[in-house]
This record gives C-alpha cells, structure tokens and sequence, in this order.
C-alpha cells in the first residue's frame, strides 16, 4: 500500500488473513511498535493488546497499520504527531483534522474502509467530517479503554472511523461491551443494532448558541441537512443551550488536569524515553494540569470545572425531555491550512468547540459528511442522550439512504 | 495571574527549556477560564464520573513516618532480621 499523506505511523509487512482494518496508534497491539505519535514511545512494543484489538481480532479482523495522531492524542490536527503531519485526503495542503486524525485520512482516502479512533472531545469526528468520512463516538463507558494510553480518563472514548454508517455498525458491535478489566465499562453487553427504516415524528433540537460559532458558508449546506430531516416528517425546532465557550473552558482544565496525572508514569523507567521527549503541546498541557491541580488553584479551576461540567450535563438532560436528539454542524470551518496550529495554544480547543460539550456529558454521537465547500467535506452531527445509539445509527442511515 | 514556572516545572518532574514561550502560552490559556467566573456553582456537585460512579477517597491525615537518618528513612534490617 501507498501511504502517500503519512496516515501511518507504522504499516504491517504481511498482515495475517481477515477484514482489514487500521488501528489508531494510542492503542495496544501486542507485538506491534504502539507510540501514541509521541518519541517517548518511540520503540513501545507492548506485551499485551488492548480489550478492542483482541475482539477485532477474534471476530475476524487483521490489522493492517496503526495510524497517526497528535502526540498523545493532544490535539486536533495532527500537527502535534512527533512522526510528522498527515495531509488531508481531499487536499494535501489542508489538515486531516485530529487526534485520530491518520484514522480519519485513511479512510477518506480509501486506504481502509474501516479504522479506529479514540474521542477525548471531538477527536473521533472533527477530523471525520473534515476528511469526509462517518465518525462515530459511543457512550463514554460502552468501549473498553484497557489496552488504550490514556489522555483524560473521565472522558477517553474509543469509536469507529468507516466509509458508511453500516461499517460503522459492524465494528461497533464487534468492540462495544462489558470489559472486567476497565473500571469505568457500563455493565452491557455488545451492542446488536436494531434497524427501523420507517423513524420518523421525531424532534431534533438544533441549538442556536452553536450556529452563531458556524462560519456561513458550513451553515449554509447545514441548513439542507436540517430541511431534510423536515421533509423525513421529523420536527426539527431551535433550541438555547449553554455557550460552548463555557465547555471550552471546562474541558481545558479538566483535560490538563487529568493529563498531567495520567502522563506521569512517562518517567523513563518503565515506558520508553524520559520527560525531555514531550514535545512542546504534550509539555503545555502537563504544566497546565499541574497548575490546576497545585493547592493554590485546585478549587478555584479544578473543583468550578467539575462543578460547571455539572451544569452541562445538566443542560443536555433538561433539553432531552423534550427532543429526541440534538443535530449540528461538526465543526465550525472546513479543514483549515496546514500550519494553522502551530501558533495557537487554544486551536484544538476551538476546532472542537462544537463537540466538547457532548463529549464533557459522555454523551453519543455521530458525525455523518453531508456535502463539499471549495472541493473540502462538511459533516454534521447527531448527538443523543446516553445509550441513544440504535437510535442516532438509524437516523443517520435514514439520511444516508436519502443522499445516495 | 502569576505562573511560577520553576515550581511547576518541579511538581510535574519536567525540565523546561523554552521558559518565555510556555508562560506566554499558559496565560493565553488560562484568560478563557474567566468565562466560570460568572457561573454560579454554590449548590452544584461535582461531576468526576459521567457513568455514575462514585470516587472513594479518604481525607489527607498526617502521619508519622520512619525517622530519617541524612536523607534515608530508617528501618529495622533485614538481614538481620533473618538471621535471627
């Protein structure tokens, strides 16, 4: 295979007969080099694969390469990868988008028809919509996280990147699950999608705080979405929700936070290279953590920030009483230049701005492409309420198999 | 708002070789938390979990520990111990 916009930290010479599928590189394969996009892990083989990669596995699938990423999963263009930049498959001057966003350009440029991603807050599907392709986030706990390097653990999500939502389907039911070995795994078991192909009389909220963030030219193709959706027989309807302003700041400090905890056991001893290898993104936001977490700030940041995260959850499951599902633009651009990260501390926090605050509530969703601007994807999304899923997959099919 | 870096740079075991860069950064970031400033969380809990669990802690007690003998802690031996 030619991996000619770098999707690939590593491609497996022969990889074993099955379904092919290429695996995000923050996440344990056995005997397979895993470095998070970071030098620090330069030369990590693990001894183990991770809950998610032994039921691939298991039901059939062969990896075929791990992809790349944003050191540590700590961004949102993969810009911040120590293994260089992955260029987006529809223009290679553009971001793919990130952390997953190798997944997400392997996919888009039909190297793979299915990869896996990690979400912290929009890893999943900022870069799905902006390489054009169908990112899927499940409910925070539904994925098991052993195996996978942590980021932010009250948050972390693996999901699916796949070129149609059926694909989607396939692995999520392969992956998703009770694993005793993560704490934080809800007590189900694998999902098993039930298709309804006559959904309609839904109400699909669309929150006013998130157009006003929307450049006019993605608003507009949204706008088609949301007339769709209408001429389905849904009820789609304007809603008020928080500022996600406010869950940028909330996620900022409590993603900092729990980074700084989580990276701490990257001390040169038991894993890799020592703490000079953190690259200057991966550095901000220990700093950043540490300082959240210091006595002197600890309630004033990280304590407010948990109790606004409260809020937020709040917001969503006061909106949920009275809609089915929440719809929106995934991201508030099309992809942007490659570059535009390296300036700016706060790039990730606004390319995700649309989808922090669901990802802050552990809440599902679904990014789904809807059309192109100058030659670039736009995606919108579906956001539910937790173990919506068979939900949000039908509806997003029911828009699928009205677009093709 | 100050950012002592040393102590920082100290807590979270990482040398820093662009002091300046960082700072500047770091308070770039931080002027967005203002936004919480404004939001009234008196009666509100905190939310470590979203899946409903519960974190299990016990408050921070102070202890005595081993005495310390020129920066060692001092315990019984156990070589001895065995051959006795």
């Amino acid at each position: 295979m030619k991996d000619e916009i770098n999707a690939f930290i590593t491609l497996i010479d022969h990889p074993s007969p099955g379904i092919p599928i290429a695996i995000k590189d923050n996440i344990c394969t056995k005997g397979i080099r895993t470095t998070a996009g970071s030098k620090v892990l330069a030369d990590f083989i693990p001894s183990y694969s991770a809950t998610l990669v032994e039921r691939l596995e298991n039901a059939g699938f062969s990896i075929i390469g791990k992809t790349n990423l944003d050191a540590f999963a700590h961004g949102s263009s993969t810009e911040n990868s120590d293994f260089g930049v992955t260029l987006n498959p529809y223009d290679h001057q553009r971001l793919p988008g990130g952390s997953s966003g190798g997944s997400a350009a392997a996919v888009g440029a039909g190297l793979v028809d299915f990869a896996i991603g990690t979400e912290t807050a929009g890893s999943i599907r900022q870069p799905a919509a902006w390489c054009g392709v169908v990112g899927f986030k499940p409910t925070y706990g539904y994925v098991s996280r052993y195996g996978v390097i942590a980021m932010a653990s009250s948050m972390d999500c693996p999901g699916v990147i796949a070129n149609n939502i059926n694909n989607v389907i396939k692995v999520f039911e392969v992956i998703s699950g009770h694993d005793s070995k993560d704490a934080t795994s809800l007590s189900l078991p694998p999902f098993r999608f039930k298709q309804d192909r006559l959904i309609d009389g839904l109400k699909i909220g669309i929150p006013k705080s998130y157009l006003k963030i929307t450049a006019p030219e993605v608003l507009e193709k949204f706008n088609q979405v949301g007339d769709i959706f209408r001429k389905l027989g849904h009820e789609v309807i304007e809603i008020e929700m928080l500022d996600p302003a406010i869950a940028i700041a909330v996620y900022t400090i409590l993603q900092s936070s729990e980074v700084s905890s989580n990276l701490a056991r990257f001390d040169g001893i038991r894993y890799g290279q020592d703490r000079r290898y953190f690259n200057p993104e991966n550095q901000r936001r220990i700093l950043l953590g540490t300082y959240a977490l210091s006595a002197d700030s600890y309630e004033q940041y990280y304590i407010k920030a948990l109790k606004v995260r409260t809020l937020i959850i709040n917001d969503f499951n006061k909106h949920f009483k009275n809609i089915d599902v929440i719809l929106a633009p995934t991201t508030p651009t099309t992809a942007l230049p490659l570059g535009s990260s390296l300036d700016d501390p706060l790039f990730g926090e606004y390319a995700d701005q649309l989808v922090e605050p669901s990802t802050l509530a552990g809440l599902p969703g679904i990014t789904v492409p809807c059309s192109l601007i100058d030659g670039l994807p736009v995606g919108f999304q579906i956001i539910g309420p937790r173990l919506s899923e068979n939900l949000i997959l039908n509806l997003a099919l029911q828009y699928e198999s009205i677009k093709n | 708002m100050i950012i002592d870096l040393d102590k920082l740079s100290h807590l979270a075991n990482l040398p820093i070789n662009n002091p300046t860069e960082i700072i500047d950064d770091l308070n770039k970031i931080t002027v967005q938390f203002n936004v919480l400033d404004k939001i009234d969380t008196d009666q509100i809990e905190s939310t470590f979990q979203v899946n409903g669990l519960k974190n299990i802690t016990r408050p921070d007690k102070v202890q005595s520990t081993s005495p310390i003998h020129q920066g060692f802690f001092v315990t019984s031996s156990l070589k001895n111990q065995n051959e006795r």
